[in-house]
């Protein structure tokens, strides 16, 4: 990484980390919104430069940790900035994204960065397949634990009349829990489709399907706490199911930040 | 010019004082025009239940001051210990707090604004409103907007009813498409009733003891009827609840209403506002069932009312700004006269030089013509510019007074306009 890469990266993590602290701001003052957007949209427009500085190389993308976590995070605040002029529930759900998105970018911007080498293995459709669908499930189902935190937040002011600033600016509980049941559906479909290609694509580079390596048995537990989550939906009320759905969250973070550390052959660390 | 405000309100006056001065609505027209002549020139009279003011335009303040007061007089009696009387500034500032709500007793309620409206428009149909008040008023209306606008002081609910459809809506969002199940039809329940009904809940079940009284109660708003035995039944089917009952005991026991919530996966609200309590509350301990009782909502209010009241300092500055502005709109409408007699006197000057000028030189063909004209033109005005712009900013300086004598002197205007000018300011 280029010493300009550097300063960038450390330009964008302190904007991030702006725009959750006039994020969380804004709660208590509505009419701050223009200066926590403003701080996310600089943050935005650095960490755009910082995939133009990395991608200027020519090497495949998605080899490293943090070229993912680049792209992700990218397009979560992307679709947050641009979906958030229309959907309430989108604006709201910065205060809970921009925290998420600067710890999603830190462990990946100091953790040790060996350029991932070009591997013939990595080409091909099947491939390029199971990286977009991994990344926009993941992105998916960051969106998914963001909508139960909120709807998490809303119900117990409710239940327990506890009626913070927040809770006056959230948008309905019933919209809040469709967009849970929602976005947890997209989000398993595009895990399932991710999981299937990364099947095949093995098969094909190794000749065999599944060999229940860390990564392959972790992704199974979270795609069956995910999929438990939305069976749940249809028989359980929205307060049993939302911490069905943080704890699934949990075991994506865990996946997507800790097990892609560890040897075999998704590990970022080459 | 003054403006000035006289009057009292349930700051200032108990209902037995209030009472004698209030005026009906019919009356406010022919009132505010009985009060124009002599040293009155426009008034408005405002009127409700919380208050009752008479604003006007005067010429001197102390002969604005005798009509307001012999006019309060005449209508209540001797009242000097509850009355207030503003004038100018304070006047202005007054209105513009009353149109906000800041003076009512719910800070932020809109009602007044109507009757600010109502009172503006009947002074106006009766010839008793002129520019001065024309222009405060239609101010007022302005400030009160941007302050519901700008500020959450109109927000959130500050009556029980009110607090419990602010709920309601917070889980379903919209209450057109939900079902509503209101259990008695007493007097708490038509009032709830009005209060789904001006939401446009349009799939509401009315129950009662006396079914008779409940048939009656849905006909007047087009919903259904229920037999009371089979209120329970309902719970599965519905989403928001009503109970007022004046049952002495309680209507919903937990037990009676678990078998039909088992297979409901979806929110219920149920808004228990009788005394004694219907519904048992351990029914509020169930997954997915949210019980407010009348206890609940009443702090739901409370809340909702210290925040208004929070909201009410963001409003005073917003009310400061806008007095300010008006001032500054004032001391503009004052040097017009003043602009214009400059701009006359200007151009007729001008005109007769032209012609003067025109007739020393025939030899000149059209287009040079024009170019000597269009030379006059642009003396005058880039002459004139700096001196009415100095004018206009000059007048929110302490010593505008002295510009516009120094510039009707300087340019021998007429008097007239000059006085015209001081006279209408503030004070």
């Amino acid at each position: 990484m280029t010493t300009l890469g550097a300063w960038l990266m450390g330009a964008t993590l302190v904007a991030y980390a702006l725009a959750a602290v006039f994020h969380i701001r804004e709660l208590y003052l509505p009419r701050s919104r223009r200066l926590a957007v403003g701080t996310t949209l600089a943050a935005l427009v650095l960490e755009t430069a910082v995939i133009a500085e990395r991608f200027r190389s020519p090497h495949a993308a998605f080899l490293s940790l943090y070229e993912w976590m680049l792209v992700l995070t990218w397009l979560l605040v992307a679709v947050y900035l641009v979906g958030g002029v229309r959907s309430r529930a989108l604006r709201r759900a910065g205060v809970f994204l921009m925290p998420i998105v600067f710890f999603f970018l830190l462990p990946a911007a100091i953790l040790p960065r060996v350029a991932a080498a070009q591997r013939p293995s990595l080409s091909g459709w099947w491939v390029w397949l199971h990286l977009t669908t991994a990344t926009a499930a993941t992105g998916v189902l960051i969106m998914q634990a963001v909508t139960a935190l909120m709807y998490m937040h809303l119900e117990r002011g409710i239940r327990y009349r506890m009626f913070h600033a927040f809770y006056r600016r959230l948008p309905p509980l019933e919209v809040l829990d469709r967009l849970c049941g929602g976005l947890a559906g997209v989000g398993l479909g595009l895990m399932t489709v991710a999981i299937g290609a990364g099947v095949v694509w093995a098969g094909h580079s190794w000749h065999h399907y599944w060999s229940w390596n860390p990564k392959e048995s972790w992704t199974a537990l979270t795609w069956l706490l995910y999929t438990g989550y939305v069976a749940a939906r249809r028989y359980l009320p929205g307060r049993r199911t939302v911490p069905l759905a943080l704890f699934a969250f949990g075991a994506l973070v865990i996946d997507v930040l800790l097990i892609n550390l560890l040897p075999g052959p998704h590990s970022f660390r080459a | 010019m003054h403006i000035l405000v006289a009057g009292l309100s349930h700051k200032t006056a108990p209902v037995e004082v209030r009472e004698k001065l209030a005026l009906a609505a019919e009356e406010l027209g022919s009132a505010a025009a009985s009060l124009v002549g002599g040293a009155v020139s426009e008034a408005v009279v405002l009127s409700t239940c919380n208050r009752t003011e008479v604003y006007a335009a005067a010429d001197t303040f102390h002969g604005g001051r005798e009509v307001l007061l012999e006019f309060l007089r005449r209508r209540g009696g001797e009242l000097q210990s509850h009355l207030y009387l503003r004038n100018d500034r304070e006047a202005v500032a007054h209105l513009f707090r009353v149109a906000c709500g800041l003076d009512s007793m719910i800070p932020g309620e809109t009602q007044v604004l109507g009757q600010i409206k109502d009172a503006y428009r009947r002074s106006r149909d009766a010839g008793s409103v002129g520019k001065l008040l024309h222009s405060l008023f239609q101010q007022a209306l302005g400030v009160a907007k941007r302050a519901h606008t700008e500020t959450a002081i109109g927000q959130n609910a500050v009556s029980v009813g009110y607090a419990a459809l602010e709920l309601a809506r917070k889980v379903f969002g919209d209450l057109r498409g939900h079902r509503v199940l209101l259990i008695g039809a007493g007097k708490m329940g038509e009032l709830t009733a009005r209060h789904l009904h001006e939401n446009g809940a349009a799939r509401v079940l009315v129950a009662n003891r006396t079914q008779e009284k409940a048939r009656q109660l849905a006909q007047r708003f087009g919903w259904v009827d229920l037999p009371f035995p089979e209120v329970a039944a309902q719970l599965g089917e519905v989403d928001v609840v009503v109970s007022s009952t004046g049952a002495p005991g309680t209507v919903l026991e937990a037990a009676q209403v678990l078998p039909h919530l088992r297979r409901r996966h979806r929110p219920l609200f149920i808004f228990d506002i009788a005394v004694p309590r219907d519904v048992d509350p351990a029914v509020g301990k169930l997954a997915d069932v949210f019980l407010y009782d009348i206890d609940d909502l009443q702090a739901v209010v409370e809340a909702n009312l210290e925040l208004r009241s929070r909201e009410a300092a963001k409003v005073e500055s917003i009310v400061a700004e806008e007095t300010d502005r008006f001032e500054a709109f004032l001391r503009e409408l004052a040097v017009v006269p003043l602009i214009r007699s400059l701009r006359d006197k200007a151009e007729s000057i001008r005109l007769r030089e032209l012609e003067r000028a025109m007739a020393k030189l025939p030899e000149l063909d059209q287009r040079q013509r024009q170019v000597v004209e269009q030379l006059s033109c642009l003396l005058v005005n880039k002459l004139l510019n700096d001196p009415t712009l100095a004018l206009k900013e000059s007048m929110s300086g302490a010593e505008s007074q002295v510009y516009v004598e120094a510039m009707s002197r300087l340019f021998r205007l007429e008097r007239g306009k000059a006085e015209e000018a001081g006279l209408w300011r503030l004070g």
